[in-house]
């Protein structure tokens, strides 16, 4: 199986300072992907690595096995919205669509009018006098009228208030369905995308962190609670990700594939926020699932 | 893609058009009042009684120097006009249509949407490069020929055609320097991807070529001629042909020579007949001037040379932006 995206030793130098380095990740096609990480993580960095819009320092990216940037073709498989949704704001709705049209062998017209129309976004209008809700529908119009088998979405609702942001995810969530393509969508609002995205990134610090499907890393992250003590070890768990003490009680996210039996903490599932938040307020907290960890690493 | 560059650049086109109107109004008032003028004031019938004589005796007036002074000082505030908003039009086109043609993509964030679409940036280059470029020769070549329309009596009067700054303004070297300009602005704007900085380089970068191409390299496009012609007589070149005077005794003057070929000083002297004993004393009989010239009928050589010269800079340059924004830019 082809891998959506793929990136080997990826980085990305800017003057001096790497923006992304050594990174190394695969998505497989048909999950839709988180990536999150506080401000300056690289997050925009690795989107536009990924859709050719930068060429990388080190390593190699690739979309469905093929390079966008030297590539049209890739590019024509790839639909991309970039932060803060730019759009020709002196171009109408109508003439972005053209643009699309003259610029993409497999562009839906039909698909994005009608789109549009049940948005009550006017085609006639110029993009510069549309509200920012309406922009980023629009630029998600142009994205998926392009038919691509990738969609890439770099903080599309991140200058959108909670009701378009709502809008937008929705609308987004509801064309990922009916056509079964894979996305990568980076946000540092986190709540936005639980229960929406299967897969998770987590770029912290220009590196990734944590990479894996949702559901499997919820499923081997626990909280625990108990008595107050400042031994962190405990039996059955493979790495304590983040400790925190009250006066007579500490809490511990832990990582484990084995259920704790220690009765004297009480287990309690974790949720993807607690999840990603622990793993950045922990750079050192470590790659996630790779190999599992061997017994004797225990 | 062609509609994508149309549709962006259409409306700079339009205002290039607006602009251009106003401009030719202007031109074909005051053109049309210069050569009424010159043939009112017997100018120009003096000028075809010369006609291509390349000697004038200039004691019986042939060289219609004195009417043709009048004429160039009457039209002084026109010429000085002239010459600076001609000088400007090729730098604006850098300004205006080079340096945004990348750096606003990059400024306003939609070089995400736009090479995001399925075309490879060669092509976004070529098409964006070929459509603003086709633009500029029509534009400033439609300007252009407007402008020579509107010289040619000034020329006729003044002899100048071919002199620095004059012949800027004129023929076929307009479009060599916008396209130079807007060539130099497409590059200046992807490498610093902002459009204010880009005008800057712009002005700069066109200002020292144009000048170091004017002064260094353009009096030398073909060997220059050499003339000698005797102080003490009524007859000189005819000035008003518009040959170059490139120098002899220092640039862009010639020089006096005694009859052993001493050089006495630059300038030119004449005494007409009868010669005044003083000007015997200074410079002796037999003295002589001497004159490095490029004559007026290279006039076209030279526009065709120093347009291939900017046309040539602008491919060269255009290329390097096309291969900067494929493997440098973001």
């Amino acid at each position: 199986m082809t891998l959506a995206l793929e990136a080997i030793g990826l980085g990305k130098r800017y003057g001096r300072t790497w923006g992304l380095r050594d990174c190394s990740l695969s998505i497989p096609p048909g999950h839709v992907a988180a990536l999150v990480g506080p401000n300056g993580a690289g997050k925009t960095t690795l989107l536009k690595l990924a859709v050719g819009l930068l060429r990388p320092s080190a390593g190699a990216i690739r979309t469905f096995g093929e390079t966008p940037r030297d590539d049209p073709s890739a590019l024509a498989r790839i639909g991309f919205v970039g932060q803060d949704t730019p759009l020709y704001a002196d171009f109408t709705v109508a003439e972005l669509l053209t643009m699309g049209e003259k610029l993409n062998p497999r562009w839906d017209q039909a698909g994005a009018k009608d789109r549009l129309g049940r948005l009550a976004i006017p085609l006639d209008r110029k993009t510069g006098r549309l509200s920012g809700g309406q922009r980023a529908q629009v630029a998600l119009t142009l994205a998926l009228a392009k038919q691509p088998e990738l969609l890439v979405l770099d903080e599309p609702v991140a200058s959108l208030d909670p009701l378009a942001r709502k809008d937008f995810l929705a609308a987004l969530m509801g064309s990922v369905a009916e056509r079964g393509l894979t996305v990568i969508l980076s946000s540092h609002l986190i709540a936005d995308l639980e229960h929406r995205c299967d897969y998770l990134i987590v770029l912290s610090e220009s590196r990734v962190q944590a990479l894996g499907q949702v559901d499997e890393l919820l499923s081997r992250h626990w909280i625990l609670v108990g008595p107050r003590r400042d031994d962190e070890r405990v039996a059955g768990v493979d790495v304590v990700v983040q400790v925190s003490h009250t006066d007579r009680q500490t809490t511990m996210l832990v990582r484990s594939d084995a259920a704790i039996t220690d009765p004297s903490w009480t287990v309690h599932a974790v949720g993807l926020e607690e999840l990603v938040l622990a793993y950045l307020a922990e750079p050192s907290a470590g790659m996630l699932p790779g190999p599992r960890p061997t017994e004797g690493q225990r | 893609m062609i509609w994508l560059a149309w549709r962006q650049h259409r409306g700079q086109l339009l205002s290039a058009a607006v602009a251009f109107g106003l401009l030719a109004v202007f031109l074909f008032v005051t053109g049309t009042s210069m050569r009424h003028t010159s043939t009112a004031s017997g100018l120009s019938a003096c000028l075809d009684q010369v006609g291509g004589a390349s000697m004038v005796n200039f004691v019986k007036g042939e060289g219609c120097r004195e009417l043709g002074d009048a004429f160039a000082a009457r039209y002084f505030g026109l010429r000085l006009l002239g010459l600076v908003l001609f000088t400007v039009v090729p730098l604006l086109v850098g300004m205006f249509w080079g340096a945004p043609l990348i750096a606003r993509e990059s400024e306003r964030g939609t070089d995400a949407l736009v090479w995001t679409q399925s075309v490879s940036r060669r092509r976004w280059a070529s098409t964006e490069f070929a459509m603003v470029a086709s633009m500029t020769i029509i534009a400033v070549g439609s300007y252009a020929v407007l402008v020579t329309w509107w010289y040619a009596p000034l020329n006729a009067a003044a002899g100048e055609r071919f002199q620095w700054l004059i012949f800027d303004q004129q023929g076929s070297v307009p479009v060599g320097y916008a396209l130079f300009a807007f060539a130099l602005g497409v590059l200046a704007g992807a490498i610093t991807g902002r459009t204010l900085r880009a005008m800057a380089v712009t002005v700069v970068g066109f200002l020292v070529v144009r000048f170091a191409v004017a002064v260094w390299l353009r009096p030398h496009y073909l060997a220059a001629l050499q003339r000698k012609y005797p102080v003490m007589s009524s007859t000189e070149p005819n000035r008003l042909l518009g040959d170059w005077l490139i120098g002899g005794g220092g640039p862009g003057v010639g020089a006096v020579y005694d009859a052993l070929g001493h050089k006495l000083k630059g300038g030119q002297m004449m005494c007409p007949p009868p010669v005044a004993q003083a000007c015997i004393d200074q410079v002796g009989r037999g003295a002589y001037n001497f004159e490095i010239y490029q004559p007026a009928h290279r006039f076209w050589a030279f526009q065709s040379i120093e347009t291939a010269i900017f046309v040539a800079l602008a491919i060269v340059l255009l290329f390097v932006a096309a291969w900067w924004l494929e493997h440098r830019m973001a």
